[in-house]
């Protein structure tokens, strides 16, 4: 047996062992043993405030989401399927509590996505252009935040978050194609924003600050 | 085979995000060869995703969220019970048990009878020839009404019998169903 087969079967041994403990806690929790849920938010409340705190940065904020998130997540283990992952089906209510929350930020004239970060910098007068003075990722946030919700949605996802196309079908509900349709069409977007961004600001595409550990342009480099 | 822009553009989006599982095609990267636009977008492609991998290790703004404590409360305080599906199982089970009976049922019921045959006679050339089809009985059922004469207009018209208006109806007044409609109007006056 090979390295990598060896690998592969542990790690596949690990994700049924997973989740037959995940259904076995949901399973104690339906029958009201809150404990076994308690085990569960345990296992999933880093992650699930992490998710959250990419399309909100207010941290009180994002740990009511999260509470509220387990809480309709305990109301309704009636209808989870134990045969899937736990953490799919989470995430789903989490994110979508967190859209309906910034909808509802959006309709009542108030600056959402973040926009209410406590580390924002205030703009120094004496400085030409103010945004030339923010921080790169502001300027990224920024551009992010432009990108329509739907699209956004799955570009923190995929590439902020690291979910597979696969999770975040399973997320948002769509199928896998679909996921992979808007991935393309929101890298496509933030590139084209990025790029109006530099050249408002004078800078010409590729002469920007270059990230620190971003691949050199090249054709079909691959990490 | 060749590939256009758009197409190229969209594969590119993805392979910028190692979303391709066979990377960058033959066709694609002779197509990158020959379009210089298509060559600057994958360019941009890849600094702006880079700028995005900028925000992907940005600490969480809770560390350590510690929820459960908070949770368990609110569980607690509210009276919260995991719900039972909103679906009850035994509805489906049900369901299926009563198609399962009719269809049982429905193979026990006793082959066509006699009466229960619908003949459809067809005019060919002067004479008439009769077929003889299973019919099985419908609710309301059908009865037979006495056929009504159609008076025929006299001319060259005539020489094709008019279809001869269908003698069944429901005793309910329903009219019946517009197949066994048409199978009847094949019938004609010259036939009776």
């Amino acid at each position: 047996m090979t390295e990598a087969t060896k690998t592969f079967t542990v790690s596949q041994q690990d994700t049924e062992t997973s989740l037959l403990s995940e259904s076995r806690l949901v399973e104690e929790s339906r029958r009201g043993r809150t404990a076994a849920y308690g085990e569960l938010v345990r296992l999933y409340e880093r992650r699930l405030v992490r998710v959250i705190g990419r399309f909100i940065s207010d941290a009180w904020q994002v740990e009511d989401l999260a509470q509220e998130t387990f809480l309709r997540a305990y109301t309704r283990l009636g209808q989870f399927d134990t045969s899937r992952r736990f953490g799919p089906w989470l995430f789903r209510i989490g994110v979508n509590l967190t859209l309906d929350h910034l909808r509802k930020v959006k309709r009542r004239g108030r600056p959402a996505l973040f926009s209410e970060s406590p580390f924002e910098r205030s703009p120094d007068p004496s400085v030409e252009d103010p945004r030339r003075d923010l921080d790169l990722k502001q300027e990224v946030r920024e551009v992010l935040e432009s990108v329509p919700e739907k699209y956004r949605t799955v570009l923190v996802l995929r590439d902020l978050e690291n979910f597979s196309t696969a999770e975040i079908s399973g997320i948002l509900d769509r199928k896998e194609a679909t996921i992979r349709w808007r991935l393309a069409e929101a890298r496509q977007r933030f590139q084209k924003l990025w790029h109006k961004r530099l050249e408002q600001d004078g800078l010409a595409p590729g002469t920007g600050s270059s990230p620190v550990g971003s691949q050199p342009p090249g054709v079909g480099e691959r990490q | 085979m060749k590939i256009h822009c758009g197409q190229a553009r969209d594969e590119l989006s993805l392979e910028v995000g190692q979303d391709l599982e066979a990377g960058l095609s033959p066709e694609l990267r002779c197509h990158l060869a020959e379009c210089p636009k298509c060559c600057r977008a994958w360019l941009e492609l890849q600094e702006a995703h880079g700028h995005l991998q900028h925000l992907k290790h940005d600490s969480p703004l809770v560390e350590s969220p510690g929820l459960w404590q908070d949770v368990e409360i609110a569980i607690q305080g509210r009276g919260l019970r995991p719900q039972q599906s909103s679906f009850p199982s035994w509805v489906l089970g049900v369901a299926v048990g009563m198609l399962f009976t009719i269809f049982v049922l429905d193979s026990f019921r006793s082959p066509v009878s006699d009466d229960e045959m619908l003949i459809i006679e067809m005019p060919v050339g002067s004479e008439s020839s009769a077929l003889e089809v299973p019919y099985r009985p419908q609710w309301p059922p059908l009865v037979l009404v006495e056929p009504v004469r159609v008076n025929r207009p006299r001319g060259p018209r005539a020489l094709t019998p008019p279809p001869r208006i269908q003698p069944w109806r429901r005793s309910s007044g329903i009219p019946i169903a517009r197949s066994s409609h048409k199978v009847l109007r094949a019938s004609t006056d010259a036939d009776f």
